[in-house]
């Protein structure tokens, strides 16, 4: 498992990501794993990041989409 | 069919963020069809729950939030859901019983449910997905589905947190190895998503941290809002946990709110209704109130109760009066002196029946503003008992009662501002003394918004980023629940056991207590009776009975001529300090322009001084048209046999009842609804709907518009707190009895008022006042103290005061029962003899005695007694612990006290108030010299002055109150006190600000100018001096106690102690 956080390209569909693009490649998403969300200190940023755990054509990635920063890639595992 | 069936709203105590309303309004706009409340332990929010559904069209499901401890070591989250009435008593008893222990196991839980309701279907069981391993998980499962088999679910629900799915699929697993049926429970805190920030607070607040430490409860993201179901049907893949929801709700049906009411039984001879036995009590009893009256007085009254017991047959009342009439029956026989307000005092049945003790004939009572046909609920019948004596009649109601059928009302504790501001911004990590230091910046009670404090806030902190977050998160807070409280007197009484209808916890005090507070338990059909306690009342027992103790004989002060001249001149004189209800500084001014001189302006003059009437700005003109400044007018001819009795102005709620059935044509009811909505004034779509029915009714009666308008303006303006008139005629009474025992038995009546302190002055300012009434007060004397305030008559049959010695700091009543003891076996000789007659009293506690002056009948040199303490008790010591030839040696030797000097007059002050809170001598007499060559004089001396002239003067004294009432718009009130007496000075804000630092010093100089009227006297504040900096540095002036002063400058010992 490799901790990164760079932004990313999401194409969707019906909200949901269906091709990330990372670092020049394009990948299928697959199936979705699972599903969450977070958000920032309600007295500072207030920022709000919905993850996706993907299975995609590259492995399964864990995604976020920041209210402050957009598509972000979080995790990729082995 | 959906709804959330895991739902906390805010009455989970800083475990939920929104109010019922909201989380049903939301729900219903999501879609949802029921909604289930499942509170933490308690269904506090039934009630609003069940009202505020039936308002929205959805089906309201009431259950509990239990915490359960399993073997596995692992706790277990449950909601359990009443199916029917039976499972809600189930669930009343669970909750109960869980206010009874910390913990609860399966086992307490299946005990605590005896008639197995849980487990014959009709409550449901949800179990919560568990933080717990699978073992635990399946080892939880499988011990619930023995228990509760078929009532059991599995909540399933996406936690929003990573690995939900994986969490909720293998709760499912487990559900479906145990056989058991998965529900979709999402746990829900708040309505919408932006509740989360106030969710987050109140964690932190329930858990001790700061929002900056990390803690595993704290809402790491938004989504503990109700959702719709298409939005967790994309989140919860399993179709038939949907299913179970719309089983479940469909299941569940249950009405918390009675058409009926639950009335308490009350003792009814078999063969007779409780109507009849009503009836024929009111019969037998009617002649010993009306038995002297005039034939008209009498006649009307009879056909007043003939109306009345109609009223209480229909609405099934009788036994509620029966019983109200027992238990204050009771407390007569047992001399507790006890006396109806309220509104029930607007009842012929009420007053027949001994309940209340005014004539509503009499004094134009309208028993409409008590009780009529369509009244929903129960009345209120508020009975004030003697506050010393208050627990023996709780104690014999829960006796007579039965323990299960009692308890009290609760009341919900809501943040206000100042407990607002202090959990935000300890939540946000200032330290405690910026933390009290923000909290005492606000006003206790206020209606404005915290940003309204701003600048005052900024005064403690500065203009830094965190006072945005601070002034945030107090207004996120601001009427919350913080906690359950216990109402002051609301007692519920019940024929049936509570828990059918209500849990039952115990407050910190011991005391049963109801989970709803007096509004829902009256919409529950439960009847409350109110039992106060006034300490007036228990102040008037004790002067009867010391009068009764020293002469022989006591006056029966509840059948009094209610024209007393002497009296009225007390009254009117405004030397009322210590007078039930008009000693304040503002009822004396008014006092001094109103000038009573029958019972019934002792009526008005109560009424008068309320918010109402103040905001309304009805006292004014009142007072000009008493006055004859002003013509009597009405705005319409239909108004004067209304207002006639008040020239014309409102002031009784009754009258704005009368207004809107007589002259807008209102049903009783809706008068009755009207008036309700005047006075408390909260809701303006309300007040505009009402304010066309009152116009268009007054039209229909052929009122023209103009006029009609006019007198909605008039009424309208009775808003805020404002009295009925029964209630101003009940506490009328008292004011009376309470000034006629000033007035005729100065001594007894101050001796008791001291020991039970029912006012708002200290005990330094009430020993003034019986000087001023040439009363003495004798000091605290172990040879004649007793545990009590008593009163003494010299050779001459002069009465004085005898202070207790419980009066001396440090000496409890344990202590002073004692030395009473040891005294009764033989008087003590010396202090010596009777620091060794009292060898468990404390040496501290004996030398405060000496110091006090206590001793001085013994020794007259307190610090000489003291000392003597000290040596004694030293000796004792040792020979208590040495060889027993110490134990023959005397206590004390002659040579053990050296030459002491005496204590000086400031010495003597500053022990006085430390040892006794009061000193023999005014601290301003050791000050008078120096004023007066600064030509500061005393207050008697103002006092005489004529305000004709608007004289500028200059006042100097102890500041005895500091008033800032809401309704005096930024004024500050000031009374300062002298040797000579008090007086009030009005501060205006602009001098309030400019002063701000100097007036919150405890002594004062203040210049002004001297307003007046009568016998008031008054000064408009326009420069203040802090009297420390003033004086002082007068070393060498001629002491008061002979001597010379020696008070050096800054120092001042005397005015430090003041409290």
């Amino acid at each position: 498992m490799k901790f990164l956080l760079e932004p990313i390209d999401v194409a969707q569909r019906n909200g949901l990501p269906t091709i990330i693009c990372w670092r020049g490649g394009a990948y299928d998403v697959e199936q979705v794993l699972d599903r969450w969300s977070a958000r920032g200190p309600w007295w500072g940023s207030d920022e709000q990041r919905r993850y996706l755990l993907l299975i995609t054509t590259s492995g399964v990635m864990e995604i976020f989409h920041s209210s402050i920063s957009g598509w972000m890639l979080s995790r990729i595992f082995d | 069919m959906f709804g959330s069936l895991h739902t906390r709203s805010h009455f989970s105590f800083l475990d939920g963020a929104s109010c019922v309303e909201t989380l049903v309004e939301v729900a219903a706009g999501l879609g949802h069809h029921a909604l289930a409340i499942t509170d933490v332990n308690g269904v506090y929010a039934a009630v609003r729950h069940q009202r505020a559904c039936r308002r929205a069209g959805i089906k309201p499901l009431i259950g509990i939030d239990l915490k359960l401890t399993h073997a596995s070591a692992s706790a277990l989250d449950i909601s359990v859901l009443a199916c029917n009435a039976e499972g809600y008593r189930a669930i009343c008893r669970l909750s109960s019983r869980l206010h009874e222990s910390t913990s609860m196991t399966l086992q307490q839980m299946q005990q605590a449910d005896a008639l197995g309701h849980v487990i014959s279907g009709d409550c449901v069981v949800i179990l919560h997905t568990l933080s717990a391993t699978p073992q635990d998980t399946a080892a939880a499962l499988a011990d619930l589905r023995q228990m509760y088999g078929q009532s059991l679910y599995a909540g399933i629900a996406h936690d929003g947190r990573p690995w939900a799915l994986r969490r909720m699929r293998a709760m499912v697993c487990l559900a479906r190895e145990q056989q058991v049926p998965i529900v979709v429970a999402q746990d829900v805190r708040y309505a919408r998503r932006d509740d989360y920030a106030v969710h987050d607070l109140m964690v932190c607040i329930r858990e001790g941290i700061t929002i900056h430490d990390p803690h595993p409860l704290r809402p790491v993201h938004d989504r503990h809002c109700l959702r719709s179901q298409a939005e967790l049907r994309e989140l919860i893949p399993y179709p038939e946990a949907f299913d179970n929801v719309e089983h479940i709700i469909a299941q569940c049906s249950f009405d918390l709110l009675p058409e009926h009411i639950t009335p308490p039984s009350a003792r009814v001879p078999d063969g007779v209704t409780s109507g009849e036995l009503l009836r024929t009590m009111c019969t037998a009893m009617f002649d010993r109130r009306y038995g002297r009256s005039l034939p008209q007085t009498r006649a009307r009254a009879q056909q007043l109760l003939e109306h009345e017991l109609g009223v209480i047959a229909q609405l099934e009342l009788s036994d509620f009066f029966l019983v109200v009439h027992e238990v204050v029956q009771h407390a007569r026989q047992r001399g507790i002196r006890c006396s109806g307000r309220g509104s029930a005092a607007n009842s012929v049945v009420a007053y027949v029946l001994g309940i209340t003790g005014v004539c509503p004939v009499e004094h134009h009572l309208l028993f409409e503003r008590f009780l009529h046909r369509g009244r929903k609920g129960t009345p209120d019948i508020d009975v004030d008992f003697d506050s010393e004596r208050r627990g023996e009649v709780l104690m014999w109601m829960e006796e007579r009662f039965g323990l299960q059928q009692t308890a009290m009302t609760a009341t919900i504790i809501t943040y206000r501002i100042r407990m607002a501001i202090r959990d935000a911004a300890k939540a946000l990590g200032w330290p405690e003394e910026t933390v009290r230091a923000l909290s005492k910046s606000v006003p206790g009670y206020t209606n404005n918004s915290v940003e309204t404090y701003r600048h005052e806030l900024a005064g403690v902190v500065g203009n830094v980023p965190m006072l945005e977050i601070l002034i945030r998160a107090a207004s996120l807070l601001l009427d919350h629940p913080r906690h359950l409280g216990q109402h002051s007197g609301g007692m519920v009484l019940s024929s049936k056991p509570l828990e059918m209808l209500t849990p039952v916890q115990r407050s910190a005090n011991g005391v049963a207590v109801v989970q709803f507070d007096k509004d829902d338990v009256e919409a529950m059909g439960l009847v409350k009776f109110d039992v106060l306690g006034l300490r007036m009342l228990a102040c008037i027992s004790e002067c009867l009975e010391l009068i009764q103790r020293h002469t022989g004989t006591a006056p029966d002060v509840d059948d009094l001529p209610l024209d007393d001249a002497q009296t009225f001149e007390t009254i009117r004189s405004g030397r009322t300090l210590g007078v039930f209800q008009i000693e304040s500084q503002g009822q004396i001014h008014l006092l001094a322009k109103h000038q009573p001189e029958r019972f019934s302006d002792l009526v008005t003059e109560v009424a008068l001084f309320r918010p109402g009437p103040l905001q309304g700005g009805m006292v004014h003109p009142y007072i000009a048209r008493r006055r004859g400044q002003q013509p009597v007018t009405y705005p319409h001819p239909d108004l004067e046999p209304i207002l006639a009795d008040t020239l014309g102005i409102v002031l009784f709620q009754e009258q704005v009842l009368e207004i809107a059935h007589h002259f807008a044509g209102m049903t009783l009811e809706d008068a009755d609804d009207f008036r309700s909505l005047v006075s408390k004034n909260r809701n303006r779509d309300l007040m505009a709907s009402m304010r066309d029915r009152f116009v268009q009714g007054a039209c229909r009666r052929g009122v023209d518009l103009a006029s009609a308008e006019k007198v909605y303006e008039m009424v309208s303006h009775f808003v805020g707190y404002g009295f009925c008139r029964s209630h101003a005629a009940a506490f009328a009474k008292i004011v009376y009895q309470s000034a006629w025992l000033k007035t005729h038995h100065t001594a007894a009546y101050m001796a008791a008022f001291m020991q039970h302190r029912p006012g708002m002055y200290n005990l330094m300012t009430l020993e003034e006042e019986c000087r001023r009434w040439n009363v003495p007060v004798y000091l605290c004397d172990v040879m004649c103290s007793g545990l009590r305030y008593d009163i003494e008559y010299d050779a001459a049959g002069r009465v004085a005061i005898r202070k207790p010695l419980t009066a001396i700091r440090s000496v409890s009543e344990s202590v002073a029962r004692q030395i009473v003891w040891e005294r009764a076996r033989a008087p003590f000789i010396s202090v010596e003899d009777l620091v060794q007659r009292l060898p468990d009293v404390p040496r501290d506690t004996l030398e405060c005695i000496a110091i006090a002056g206590a001793m001085q009948a013994l020794e007259p040199d307190a610090r000489r007694a003291a000392w003597i303490v000290g040596v004694v008790r030293q000796r004792m010591s040792a020979a208590a612990s040495a060889e027993e030839t110490l134990f023959a040696l005397p206590a004390l030797h002659a040579d053990d006290v050296p030459p002491l000097p005496p204590l000086r007059a400031q010495e003597r002050l500053a022990y006085d108030y430390i040892m006794q809170g009061a000193a023999r001598v005014h601290p301003m007499t050791l000050y008078r010299r120096s004023m007066m060559s600064l030509e500061i004089r005393t207050i008697e001396t103002i006092s005489r002055l004529s305000p004709d002239a608007r004289l500028q003067v200059t006042v100097a004294g102890i500041v005895i109150l500091r008033q800032a009432p809401p309704t005096a718009r930024g004024m500050l009130f000031i009374t300062l006190e002298d040797e000579s007496g008090f007086l009030q000075c009005a501060v205006p804000p602009a001098v309030r600000e400019s002063f701000r630092q100097e007036l919150r010093s405890s002594a004062l100089i203040l210049r002004g100018t001297l307003h007046g009227i009568g016998s008031w006297r008054s000064i408009m504040v326009s420069d203040v001096r802090i009297l420390t900096r003033v004086i002082g540095g007068y070393h060498g002036h001629l002491s008061y106690a002979g001597g010379m002063d020696t008070l050096e400058v800054g120092q001042d010992p005397v005015l430090t102690v003041i409290p």
